[in-house]
């Protein structure tokens, strides 16, 4: 490989929906588990729970590795990470997400995902591997130390990198320039790079992500009567050959946060399987007479979603769509002052030096798990030709494996991590003790 | 062949399988040396076109092979790093030594030479009312990090200056403490930012430039591209018409008037735009009347058409069979007329009229001039006799029609634009009404009268 060496370098990618690890110069990552963790509070239950067998049936394993329940007793709180561990429904468990309004607010469930993802998935010694963390592309000078401290202090790792997530997403391309469209599961954040360097004063983002438009999803089957049934409150008997029938559970120690997660997962999947970018602006009329497609839930009851596959993914594009979904109502204040992906991109560009414009338009990258939506990209595009300048030549570009679009981050980290240029810009144990973790402002740009 | 041997087979050949039997001669007399005979089969049993494998490459591997090679894991020092981090890689090992030199990458780690000043240099040249020197310490230090990319630097500048703004306040900076520590001007006059100062202004223009070009969106250059078709098809038009009349006008000798003839169009077309091929092709055309030939041969070379000059073309093409006093008194019946001896503003419709005026006013004074001969004539025969009246009824009918009124001409000029001539002189004939002769109109008609 030009340019390659290997240093097995480790690289995470702590996202607000999923979280992606793996050994650097691989091609995808070998860890990747929801970003949430569940917790039950010591003070309320006994560790006996555990040995309850409840006939939940297993929630189709993101973790390709295998299947172990990480316990962190921290206090007073038990916390359970990975994807198994948070499948398995337990009395009074919180679903906790470490991440709010894109910036991490709960340092404990971090720590707790890191050892899942060390200890648990990728089976090292954090002491051996130099780490490369992927940030958000306008992250704050504090969180950046608090990573470091962290690292450096309870993990021991001899070096460390933060690398912004669309400077990454711009080397997986092979490009140093470049616009970065990332529509992940938490928000949308559109960043230009250009020569490697993020231009944090050009960077836009809306809290329309991936999970917005599953809340939007399930609100709309909710005003239309169907309820989707998380995983754990029923229980499927054979009655006769090839005939089901349905037995509702009684939990009531479950937490509805637990409850609302795993609905969210049914109407995630629901999502990537039905829901397509449309060609044209929607319109409620136009889609009336849409043919439907039937969905079956995993309780058995099959729904019929029509005019909704095309109008989710448009809230995208024009978010006061929300309003026209009911039950959604909360959010309306927040959809009212964002704009769509189309006005972001013309803004972010504008808001750039006009010498790189144009290589800007001529390159603009989609990544993230929202972006591997069918069509979204043939819509953007067409958008975009309408709002740009003639002058421009407009290119949406997106690998077109769905996969690599997902893990675009990670893969980006991976070929910078085992470059051998590379190698020269760690910022180690060493220096972290002698400059402090103000340093790291320098180091990694 | 040695499957035979295998076999026990004879080794005499059989008449039967003979092409069989010559493959497998060819193939064995072919079989390199170096590679297995399977491998070789491979290829199809069939020597390749170029060779494939350097026999001479194979015999330089098998002696490397001689010294031991292991991979290990080891811990390497890299020269581009000021600290002492060790990271592991895989390391090929020769007989149990490692390596020597330096990280393979370190070479890569290039930086821009940055030209740094002491706080007096600072003092003594570089002092500027725009910049303190806090924001371009800052500045220099950012130059350093990023390599004078400055639109990242730019971008991570702490108070908002343009991109313009940085590299001059850079570029002069470094030219000056360049030009301060040079021991004379000599030196350092072959340096780039001395020979070629950075130029703000012009950068800015550009920059500006460049804006509108990207802002222009694609509504606009719809507009635009509207309005430019509508244009080209009304322009279009009127060289179609244009030619149709030029066709009847033999005499006029620079007919080169297609393609370019839109220059002259002034500023009675109906398209709004202030689009540039109109500017462009506008041709002042110089209304005095001293065109000489080498600007006339110019002209026709750019095919461009004008119209007071054609219009004096043919005024004298019309006007040569009659003589120099005639001009002159077509002229001064203009003039009593009221009507410029070139019209102000020669459209088409103008000079057409004009043209038509001045063939009219010839035909009157020719006509009167007739006129006068013939009442001569006439009023010598009175004195004769009354019997020659043969002559008279052309006097009639000329006469009656001369009382029409004097703006028919006019009218009439404006309606005809495509006819021929002979069609036009008749009716012409007919509709003049001289204001002199009133007197002379009486008499004919009492002869007439006195005839019936």
């Amino acid at each position: 490989m030009y340019g390659g060496d290997e240093v097995s370098a480790i690289v995470i990618d702590l996202g607000s929906h999923t979280c992606k690890a793996g050994y650097a110069g691989e091609d995808a990552p070998k860890a990747v588990f929801p970003s949430v963790v569940g917790s039950i509070d010591q003070m309320d239950v006994d560790d006996s729970d555990n040995l309850e067998k409840d006939s939940g049936p297993v929630l189709d394993s993101k973790n390709i590795v295998r299947p172990f329940d990480s316990e962190k007793s921290k206090g007073k709180r038990k916390l359970y990470v990975g994807s198994q561990a948070l499948g398995y429904r337990r009395d009074h468990m919180e679903v906790l997400s470490p991440i709010r309004d894109g910036v991490v607010a709960d340092w404990d469930i971090v720590e707790s995902i890191w050892d899942h993802a060390f200890r648990d998935c990728l089976l090292i010694d954090p002491k051996e591997h130099p780490m490369l963390l992927a940030e958000p592309s306008s992250n704050s000078q504090q969180q950046r130390e608090k990573t470091a401290e962290l690292m450096f202090d309870k993990y021991q790792v001899p070096a460390l990198f933060l690398a912004k997530n669309a400077v990454l997403t711009s080397f997986a391309s092979g490009r140093a320039t470049s616009l970065v469209v990332d529509s992940g599961g938490g928000s949308t954040t559109i960043a230009p790079v250009h020569d490697g360097y993020v231009l944090q004063k050009a960077v836009q983002s809306s809290p329309i992500g991936g999970e917005f438009l599953t809340d939007c999803l399930m609100k709309s089957l909710e005003s239309k009567g169907f309820t989707v049934k998380p995983r754990y409150s029923f229980k499927r008997k054979e009655i006769r050959p090839g005939e089901f029938q349905t037995v509702d559970l009684d939990l009531p120690n479950t937490t509805e946060s637990y409850k609302l997660y795993s609905q969210r997962v049914i109407a995630s999947d629901i999502k990537e399987c039905v829901c397509r970018a449309p060609d044209t602006p929607y319109d409620e009329s136009a889609y009336s007479n849409i043919p439907m497609t039937s969905y079956e839930l995993p309780d058995g009851q099959t729904i019929e979603i029509g005019a909704d596959r095309f109008k989710i993914p448009d809230v995208l594009f024009n978010p006061s769509l929300v309003q026209t979904i009911p039950g959604m109502e909360s959010f309306e204040e927040t959809a009212a002052s964002v704009r769509g992906l189309p006005q972001m991109v013309i803004e972010s560009i504008n808001k750039c030096d006009v010498d790189i414009r144009r290589e800007l338009f001529s390159s603009i990258l989609l990544s993230g798990g929202t972006a591997s939506m069918q069509q979204l990209k043939e819509r953007l595009e067409k958008d975009l030709l309408e709002e740009s300048p003639q002058a421009a030549r407009v290119k949406v570009l997106a690998s077109g494996n769905a996969t690599e679009r997902r893990f675009s981050v990670w893969i980006g980290g991976s070929i910078l991590a085992s470059l051998g240029s590379f190698q020269q810009m760690w910022f180690s144990k060493s220096e972290y003790e002698e400059h402090g973790a103000s340093y790291i402002q320098r180091k990694c740009p | 062949m040695d499957a035979k041997d295998i076999l026990g087979l004879p080794k005499t050949p059989l008449p039967l399988p003979q092409e069989k039997k010559s493959r497998p001669q060819k193939d064995s007399q072919r079989k390199p040396d170096g590679i297995s005979r399977e491998v070789y089969a491979l290829t199809g049993g069939l020597a390749p076109l170029m060779p494939s494998i350097d026999v001479a490459q194979q015999k330089r591997r098998a002696q490397v092979e001689n010294e031991k090679i292991t991979w290990q894991w080891l811990s390497f020092t890299n020269s581009a790093r000021k600290d002492n981090l060790q990271l592991y890689h895989w390391v090929r090992v020769v007989n149990g030594v490692p390596p020597i030199g330096d990280y393979s990458f370190a070479k890569y780690n290039k930086s821009v030479d940055i030209l740094k000043y002491t706080d007096e240099e600072y003092e003594k040249y570089l002092i500027d009312p725009m910049w303190t020197k806090n924001e371009t310490d800052q500045l220099f230090d950012l130059c350093e990090r990023f390599d004078l990319r400055f639109v990242v630097i730019a971008d991570r500048f702490q108070s908002s200056r343009t991109v313009e703004e940085l590299k001059d306040r850079y570029y002069s900076v470094s030219r000056n403490i360049l030009i301060a520590r040079a021991s004379s001007p000599g030196d350092v006059s072959g340096h780039p930012i001395v020979k070629e100062p950075y130029n703000v202004s012009q950068e800015i223009e550009r920059k500006r430039a460049l804006s509108m070009v990207l802002s222009q969106t694609k509504h606009q250059e719809r507009k635009d591209a509207e309005v430019l078709a509508e244009a080209k098809r009304i322009s279009e038009s009127r060289i179609a018409a244009r030619s149709a009349e030029e066709s009847e006008l033999p005499d006029t000798s620079n007919a080169g008037a297609e393609g370019t003839e839109r220059a002259i169009v002034p500023a009675d077309t109906a398209s709004p735009s202030s689009s540039l091929q109109f500017a462009s092709g506008n041709v002042a055309h110089p209304t005095s009347m001293a065109e000489n030939a080498s600007v006339t041969a110019s002209l026709r070379m750019l095919r461009v058409y004008m119209r007071t000059y054609a219009l004096e073309q043919m005024v004298q093409a019309a006007s040569s069979s009659a003589g120099l006093r005639t001009i002159k008194r077509v002229e001064q019946t203009l003039q009593d007329l009221g009507v410029n001896l070139k019209p102000k503003v020669p459209t088409k419709a103008v000079c057409a009229e004009h043209l038509e005026l001045r063939k009219e006013i010839l035909t009157l004074l020719n006509l009167q001039k007739q006129l006068q001969y013939k009442e001569a004539e006439g009023s010598s025969y009175r004195e004769g006799s009354y019997a020659e009246t043969p002559s008279t009824p052309k006097h009639l009918q000329r006469g009656v029609d001369q009382d029409r009124a004097f703006p028919d001409p006019l009218s009439f000029g404006g309606e005809r634009v495509g006819k021929r001539d002979q069609k036009r002189k008749a009716p012409g004939r007919l509709s003049e009404a001289p204001s002199s002769p009133a007197q002379s109109n009486k008499r004919p008609r009492k002869l007439k009268a006195s005839d019936g």
